[in-house]
């Protein structure tokens, strides 16, 4: 096979996982774009190392953490979000995820199903377009501040949510 | 320790949402600190959060696709692995028969003896891709057959018992044919269609599910797949081939040409490299690109490119004739501040590619309108003549190189 469609399978597949680590290590969604991009070029430095029997997303981690490392030490400390040490503890915790996000997010589609029209409506508006809902709060004359409270009660319910089903399916760490 | 679920929520929602303070963050981290539980559920809130932001289009706005549409990709997916497996079955390694000329942009080669890209290389059987709007590659064959790939596309080169066989699975394609031997047309193999000729200048543009021809000189039998029919086309004389047999399958003369052009995502205008998002936008469509292998480069570093493409002379619009005082009108959004390349590329009204012209833009995140005059853009390479005027406007793109900045655009004009 070609290294370079080797790669790009992988990583298209795997993008989303190193994705959601790094958002947890850097939970500004810019910054971790940034990072991402860093990573990706690492990783095809790296290709040649890889060995194809092991997992891919894990080795993949390995140098996302290295990357918000660097990325950690040119930042001021404003921009850093957490402390090292708990950004230490996150890496060692992720490991536990991995496994779980493919099953996490099938769960959460089967939950979005499952809510009202307005609140698929709201949800569709926070994700779906910058600046809509602002709209949303302009024509239909509720504060910004109670909409966003109101996705912040949705966001909690579709977790629950989400936690139940994986309960249900008998994944252990939900 | 179980955690407050509700004020971890809270808190979670006020960081996802960017509104977090200082001493909600001081409280968050204390929260976290040390208890596996509640990491845990920051994993699982920033994980959704992060599943809800890419689903946006998908389990949450986007429509059903109407029947047609589907209908098409399966034929059009149907017809690519059939093809692909002609290709695999017939493949056997071959002596080097073509040049590559020359190149720039981002466009590599792959062949089974692991060849990089660099002009002069001889080569046989394999594989040209363009990975950017601006890439563009010559190759020539031994008997003097020119053929240019330009744009995102790929475009695998066989020979077969003396015989030239292209398969181009997308982007632009421009040949100018030497006669060929007496029962050894050259063959050209789209996703839709099949094109056989023995000599001449002609064009064609490919994806998934059309392809348009066009011929300048000589005369290109053309088999449409989904039914089998042929068609001869004549110089100055186009035809477009779908995978939907009950289209039309005519040659025609070409249509006049017009001078201004402008997008139409909300009924379904085709883009090349991009997706169209529910809410009529077009999604930059992002490509690895291994960088070019000159002379004097240790490494090859990889690219990402986030690209949307427009081919404006694609269906039957007329043809775009670039004139004096053109200018591109375009508007979209993106998740951050950036810079956009954009450029186009000119076929020569009657012949190939004559050159590729390109700018670079900052833009500002969350919407942005620009107006670039064409006479402001710069050829990509100096073998381009500097001034496109009289030519065709084959197609546009606007992307963002390195940083994936969330470019979208809503709609490109091109005004007198």
């Amino acid at each position: 096979m070609n290294p370079t469609s080797d790669f790009v399978r992988l990583w298209t597949r795997h993008q989303v996982e190193v994705e959601r680590y790094l958002y947890a290590m850097i939970p500004r969604q810019a910054d971790a774009a940034e990072v991402l991009q860093d990573v990706s070029v690492l990783l095809w430095e790296k290709w040649d190392h890889y060995d194809a029997d092991r997992p891919f997303v894990p080795w993949a981690i390995r140098f996302a953490y290295l990357e918000v490392l660097k990325w950690r030490q040119k930042q001021a400390r404003e921009k850093l979000v957490f402390s090292n040490a708990l950004v230490e503890q996150f890496n060692h915790r992720f490991d536990d995820q991995c496994p779980l996000t493919e099953a996490r997010t099938k769960a959460l589609e089967t939950c979005l199903s499952k809510l009202g029209d307005q609140e698929r409506k709201w949800i569709g508006m926070r994700y779906g377009r910058h600046g809509a809902i602002r709209e949303e709060a302009r024509k239909s004359g509720i504060s910004m501040h109670k909409l966003y409270y109101a996705l912040e009660k949705i966001r909690g319910s579709l977790l629950t949510c989400v936690n139940e089903f994986m309960q249900k399916e008998g994944w252990n760490e939900a | 320790m179980k955690p407050d679920t509700d004020r971890l929520n809270h808190l979670l929602a006020r960081l996802v949402d960017e509104t977090i303070e200082t001493d909600e963050l001081t409280e968050l981290e204390s929260l976290l600190d040390g208890n596996p539980e509640a990491q845990d559920h920051y994993f699982h809130y920033l994980g959704l959060h992060n599943d809800l932001q890419s689903s946006q289009h998908e389990a949450i706005t986007k429509p059903a696709k109407p029947t047609s549409r589907r209908s098409f990709a399966q034929i059009a997916g149907a017809a690519a692995i059939i093809l692909l497996g002609i290709a695999l079955l017939a493949w056997q390694p071959e002596e080097r028969f073509a040049t590559i000329v020359d190149y720039s942009g981002p466009v590599s080669w792959s062949d089974t003896e692991g060849n990089q890209i660099e002009v002069g290389l001889k080569v046989g059987a394999g594989t040209l891709e363009g990975a950017g709007g601006e890439s563009w590659v010559e190759v020539v064959f031994a008997d003097g057959t020119e053929a240019q790939l330009s744009g995102i596309g790929k475009l695998k080169l066989e020979k077969r018992d003396g015989q030239k066989l292209l398969h181009l699975s997308g982007g632009s394609l421009s040949i100018d044919a030497q006669p060929q031997p007496d029962g050894k047309p050259l063959r050209v193999f789209t996703p839709s269609a099949e094109a056989e000729v023995l000599g001449t200048q002609f064009n064609v543009l490919a994806n998934a599910y059309s392809t348009r021809l066009n011929v300048n000189e000589g005369l290109v039998k053309v088999k449409r797949l989904a039914d089998g029919s042929t068609e001869q086309v004549k110089p100055d004389h186009e035809i477009t081939a779908s995978l939907e047999a009950e289209t039309d399958f005519v040659a025609k003369r070409r249509e006049q040409s017009g001078i201004a052009w402008q997008s139409d995502l909300g009924r379904g205008h085709r883009v090349g490299a991009g997706t169209l998002t529910a809410h009529g936008t077009v999604r930059a469509q992002t490509h690895l690109w291994r960088g070019d292998a000159k002379l004097g480069e240790k490494l090859e570093k990889p690219i990402l490119l986030h690209t949307v493409t427009f081919h404006p002379s694609t269906g039957r619009q007329p043809r775009i004739k670039i004139q004096d005082g053109q200018r591109f009108v375009l508007k979209g959004r993106t998740t951050q501040d950036g810079q956009v390349h954009v450029g186009f590329s000119a076929n020569e009204w009657n012949g190939g590619l004559y050159g590729k012209y390109a700018t670079y833009r900052k833009v500002t995140a969350p919407e942005f309108e620009i107006e670039i005059p064409l006479s402001g853009m710069k050829r990509t390479k100096s073998v381009f003549a500097e001034h496109p005027e009289g030519q065709e406007l084959i197609h546009i793109w606007i992307q963002s190189v390195r940083r994936d900045i969330g470019l979208e655009i809503e709609s490109v004009e091109l005004l007198p």
